[in-house]
């Protein structure tokens, strides 16, 4: 059984402080909803992570009941920062499995509580009783990869610089974007330190926000989409929550075992995909999230974009939407934004940076690489 | 944040550096797991991890979060095979990569209950130290 992308919406990202989780969840669920023709959906998957900032949890039924599906059955999925591609993941095998039509929706509303409330919150994607109890926040695990990574392969700071410089000039055509806001390399390597390594412009922002990816089985598909996206593969794969027990602080080795699951099951390679949307939370996971998916060597991503590649032009072209540090990481949501930015990519209507494409590649990745989900669409 | 009722869970584990070695391939397994997560044995065995290692990477956090000080210092060391994290509570100034550690009890944070509470920690041997040799 076939499954395609039949419709998609998604809302500007950013601090959204007029929308709640129910007004997000709508306003990008019902668009998707409504390019099918307002298809009714059988099934309504949520991608979320922090609901409880909004002291709401419940999603699933509170979602269909506000768009207007009470009855429909609809639950949350939760895997961190990698909800979103989880959310996909259940959806497809639930369309797989015999149900027609699922809408998944991603939303998340970072910016309903202090800002360190919600930075705690986040810490919650490590492991509380062997990281969290020592004190790292998000920011300061990604800093021991990143550290590592950096003495390891002998990659500058202005090469790992050069990853947030792209991904502004990328997000500055996005009109979806959280910030809309080129930056020079001067600029990201001299911003304030957060976790050494770690400076502001390595870091994604604190987000709100939502998409929604409508998926149809074969036989529905011509009824309901002109311009249907298949989905090729969905691959999840999961690595120990703690960097602890990993062998390697180098690599992210759930991502790749996420992307060559997703390539076999589609039966491309990493030479055949045109435009990519890999998961920046930080320039390292960025970076470690290209070699993933086999577009560069391990310790050769920063080099590379340093040098110029992946830009728009360049195949693949990495991130056009702006990635998690332009776009925005609305953490639950940025999952499902990436196979809605996918989408738009290979049925030529993204508004922002267009790449002419066959193949897309969209990867999620939870906790410091510990939920991952690759996904991958073709025309 | 964590609680008492954590804290006092694992206090013997916390406190006792314990950690599993796996009786099939050799691996020192560290957080504890029910199986090895390298081989899949579940004949594993409970060791105590060395108190002193070296320094695999580390970070000064300049925005911590609630509960935990400004900056917080944190490292991965390598105790005899395993990788264990802590909070550098001594000699954070001569902290780099490759350092030499040992494992010192130190007051690392609040409880949700509001209480602060100690964990094994990291204290950098430097060159200089007069008192190398006075734990095992
Ligand atoms: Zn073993």
């Amino acid at each position: 059984m076939r499954v395609a992308v039949v419709g998609v919406g998604m809302t500007k990202v950013g601090r959204l402080v007029d929308k709640s989780i129910r007004d997000l969840a709508a306003e990008a669920g019902l668009k998707a909803i409504e390019e099918t023709g307002w298809e009714p959906p059988e099934a309504i998957v949520v991608g979320n992570m922090l609901s409880s900032l909004s002291e709401q949890e419940n999603l699933g039924a509170l979602i269909a009941d506000y768009l207007g599906y009470r009855g429909v059955p609809a639950f949350k999925v939760e895997a961190a920062c990698g909800s979103g591609g989880a959310a996909i993941a259940v959806g497809y095998s639930l369309v797989r499995a015999g149900i027609r039509r699922v809408l998944v929706i991603g939303v998340e509303k970072l910016t309903e509580a202090p800002t360190p409330v919600t930075t705690r919150r986040l810490a919650w994607a490590s492991d509380a009783d062997y990281e969290l109890v020592h004190g790292p926040s998000f920011a300061g695990l990604n800093a021991l990869l990143m550290r590592h990574y950096m003495s390891k392969h002998g990659v500058s700071r202005e090469e790992m610089g050069s990853w947030a410089v792209l991904m502004h000039e990328n997000g500055y055509r996005n009109p979806y974007a959280h910030i809309r806001k080129k930056v020079d390399l001067q600029t990201v390597i001299n911003s304030p330190v957060i976790a050494d390594p770690i400076r502001l412009f390595d870091a994604c922002p604190i987000s709100d926000g939502a998409a929604a990816v409508y998926l149809a089985a074969e036989d529905e598909v011509r009824r309901l989409s002109d311009t249907p996206v298949w989905v090729a593969a969905v691959a999840n794969a999961t690595d120990a929550v703690d960097v602890l027990s990993r062998k390697y602080l180098d690599r992210l080795e759930a991502a790749i075992m996420s992307a060559r699951e997703a390539y076999r099951l589609a039966g491309v390679g990493p030479g055949d995909v045109d435009v990519a949307e890999v998961h920046d939370a930080y320039s390292i996971t960025g970076v470690l999230g290209v070699e993933a998916m086999g577009f560069a060597e391990i310790g050769k991503a920063a080099k590379l974009v340093h040098e110029g590649r992946f830009a728009p032009g360049d195949k693949p072209t990495i991130n056009p939407s702006g990635g998690l540090k332009s776009r925005g990481h609305p953490v639950g949501a940025t999952g499902v934004y990436q196979v809605v930015e996918v989408v738009m990519q290979l049925r030529g209507d993204f508004p922002g940076i267009k790449v002419a494409a066959e193949v897309g590649a969209a990867q999620n990745v939870g906790g410091v690489g510990s939920n991952v989900t690759t996904t991958i669409l073709r025309r | 944040m964590t609680s008492v009722q954590r804290l006092w869970r694992r206090a013997r584990e916390y406190l006792g550096l314990k950690a599993l070695k796996c009786r099939r391939c050799g691996e020192v397994i560290y957080p504890p797991k029910r199986a090895c997560p390298y081989c899949g044995s579940r004949d594993l065995e409970e060791v105590a991890l060395p108190r002193r290692g070296k320094v695999i990477t580390y970070t000064v956090i300049n925005v911590p979060i609630e509960g935990f000080p400004k900056p917080t210092v944190i490292a991965v060391a390598d105790l005899g095979g395993a990788k264990v994290m802590a909070q550098v509570v001594e000699g954070a100034e001569e902290l780099v990569e490759g350092a030499e550690v040992e494992v010192v009890l130190g007051k690392v944070g609040r409880t949700v209950e509001g209480l602060e509470y100690y964990m094994p920690a990291l204290r950098v041997v430097s060159d200089k130290s007069p008192d190398e040799g006075d734990t095992d």
